[in-house]
């Protein structure tokens, strides 16, 4: 059967990022990871009918890129999100328009703000319980032991 | 500084993008695109500092860069584009028969012969039914009546339409009334009564004679003559109201088989001959019945996306010389691409409608989370029931198959959607990838729905970065 196989550096990919890479490819084909040593992953991949080997290749490559800069912005803004979400699900929604540019005054308490509410929501989550998922089951209280109830 | 000035580096908020037209489209949450030329994408991901300070300007404006937000602008129109997460189900249908008098080739309700009178809906079970859609805390609701053939039960019709009226005062919410009927048992008895109630009638529409005859083919006769002889009536009667009840316009659906998908222009003629403002094409799905039948009368995506273009073309090119009609799903879209409120669209939004937008109560009293997910029961398959009419409100919106829905249309679980440039507007459909894909999550890599709207998506943005399209396709909708 034809495959083909890439070999991935984690130092330059999380495996998240390479996991989603892989489940992207799946119209096509089949997409087994499995680690090749510490820091890598290799990632073996079967057309499921005469798709172009070549092609799911430079395919999975491209959503490499792309996936990676989705994580970075994701990771900056995720903090940023909650926070509107939140607002938008409590406010009352009277809200004054501002059509033109902030004030050096403004922006200065523009900036503070966010910093204050990225640092308090960070603190929120860091708390046992915090309403974000940031780490799976496993990173947070270890794989579960067999027969552990 | 105002935002735009030189000098002020910043990082890019939330997005996602696609390339339409050869331009990188970009969306974020609140509902805001832009088109940015490969260059000023890569600015914009490597810092803002280098950007035009007019798309700068642009670009803070719409919540793209994150240390220019207006954080009460921004999450205000988070909020009325999500408006619907604050009301319950406002859809509420009646399935009150399962009979028909026709033989539609793709029935996808699952209609059944005339003479099986078991399939009528009772009066009781109706009352009970309509007692339900008034306990949904929306401020406002609609109670659909269709079937099979509803005019095939009338006693219980008219009934539950009187009961539903008098409700209406004393529970103090507003109440829209509407029928979806082939037209064929209507008479001027059944429709002084409808008119007299604010009933809206909506009835199907297959496009020229040779296709919709072959559609719904009718023992009796011609049901292209039947539909068009009274849309005309209930029109006449509209444009020449004088106050006392409202009259609406009537309107009609339009069902895409393989047969219509020959006669783009002729379909929209036919609309525009009777002077109907709205022609919605809707893509036939493999659900229920229409899913035996598929490769007799179904079509793939981009058979479908084929048609559906010359059909936007051919309407856009009408409107420019001064003829009105619009492509509902286009219009819906538009609304929440250009206006980015929540046009009450059940089907692309998330989560989905079902359930928490709408509940559909068949004939026996079973309550559904959509018409979609009573044709799957009626093949002996329960996984959307969510009670019955003799349930609480409560256990209702409780119920496993509600959060079922709600959880696998999510689109921020979907993988693929999340993703996704369209996402601020789109929507899956449990029930679809259930019956296509045989799972409530699907798997949008590979799922025709989708595809369909992902390409209709692709055209709508395309045509936005024409001028000319997107000054007749601004006039689709109310001016913001
Ligand atoms: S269903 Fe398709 S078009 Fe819609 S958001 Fe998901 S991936 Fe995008």
């Amino acid at each position: 059967m034809k495959e083909i196989s890439v070999k991935v550096g984690l130092n330059k990919y999380s495996l998240e990022t390479i996991r989603y890479s892989a489940y992207s490819l799946t119209d096509e084909a089949y997409v087994f990871l499995r680690f090749a040593g510490r820091g890598a992953v290799e990632v073996k991949i079967t057309p499921k009918s005469n798709a172009n080997l070549n092609t799911l290749r430079k395919r999975f490559l491209r959503e490499l890129e792309d996936e990676k800069l989705r994580e970075r912005l994701f990771r900056e803004n995720a903090a940023l999100r909650e926070f509107l979400v939140i607002k938008a699900l409590t406010d009352d929604g009277k809200v004054p328009k501002t059509e033109d540019g902030l004030t050096p005054e403004q922006e200065k308490e523009l900036d503070e703000l966010i910093k204050q509410v990225e640092e308090e929501i960070e603190r929120e989550n860091k708390k046992e319980g915090g309403k974000q998922v940031t780490m799976t089951w496993e990173e947070r209280y270890g794989a579960r032991s067999e027969g552990k109830k | 500084m105002a935002p735009g000035a030189k000098g002020k580096n910043s990082r890019a908020y939330l997005l996602n993008w696609r390339k339409v037209s050869g331009k990188r489209l970009i969306t974020n949450d609140f509902g805001y695109f832009r088109f940015l030329s490969e260059k000023e994408f890569t600015r914009l991901m490597s810092g803002t500092s280098n950007l035009r300070p007019a798309l700068h300007q642009d670009l803070s404006k719409k919540g793209f860069v994150r240390n220019w937000m207006d954080f009460d602008s921004l999450s205000e129109t988070w909020r009325l584009k999500n408006a619907f997460l604050h009301f319950g189900p406002g859809l509420h249908i009646f399935v009150i028969t399962l009979r028909c008098n026709y033989n539609c080739l793709y029935c996808q309700s699952g209609a059944l012969p005339e003479r099986v009178h078991k399939t009528d809906m009772s009066f009781e079970t109706a009352r009970r039914a309509v007692d339900i859609a008034f306990q949904s805390p929306a401020p406002s609701i609609t109670i659909e009546f269709q079937g099979g053939e509803p005019l095939l039960n009338w006693k219980t019709l008219k009934k539950t339409i009187e009961y539903a009226r008098k409700k209406e005062v004393s529970e103090n919410k507003e109440l829209s009334l509407a029928l979806v009927t082939n037209f064929s048992l209507m008479d001027a008895e059944k429709a002084e009564f409808l008119l007299a109630n604010e009933v809206s009638l909506c009835t199907s529409l297959d496009g020229p004679r040779k296709v919709h005859d072959r559609n719904r083919p009718y023992s009796k006769g011609s049901s292209y003559d039947l539909a068009v002889k009274w849309i005309k009536y209930f029109m006449r009667r509209h444009d020449t109201q004088k106050g006392g009840s409202r009259i609406f316009k009537p309107s009609a659906l339009l069902t895409v088989t393989r047969f219509v998908l020959r006669y783009p222009e002729e379909t929209v003629d036919e609309y525009v001959k009777l002077g109907l403002e709205d022609i919605f094409v809707r893509p036939m799905s493999p659900i229920g019945y229409a899913a035996r039948v598929w490769d007799k009368i179904g079509y793939n995506s981009r058979e479908f996306l084929s048609f559906y273009g010359k059909v936007l073309e051919y309407i856009l090119k009408l409107n420019e010389k001064g003829v009105r009609i619009r492509e509902k799903n286009a219009s819906l879209l538009l609304e929440k691409i250009l206006n980015r409120r929540d046009p009450g669209y059940l089907d692309l939004r998330y989560p989905c409608g079902a359930a928490v937008g709408q509940i559909a109560y068949n004939w026996d009293g079973g309550l559904y989370t959509c018409d979609e997910g009573r044709m799957i029961a009626q093949q002996g398959d329960d996984v959307f029931r969510i009670g019955t009419v003799h349930d609480e409100y409560e256990s209702i919106v409780k119920s496993g198959a509600c959060r079922l829905c709600a959880l696998s249309s999510n689109l921020e679980q979907q993988p693929v959607c999340f993703r996704c440039a369209y996402k601020p507007y789109c929507g899956v459909c449990p029930v679809y990838n259930h019956e296509a894909q045989k799972s409530v999550w699907g798997n949008m890599l590979s799922n025709e729905r989708c595809a369909i709207f992902m390409g209709i998506f692709d055209l709508i943005f395309k045509f936005l970065q024409d001028k000319k399209k997107e000054r007749i396709l601004k006039k689709w909708i109310p001016e913001k």
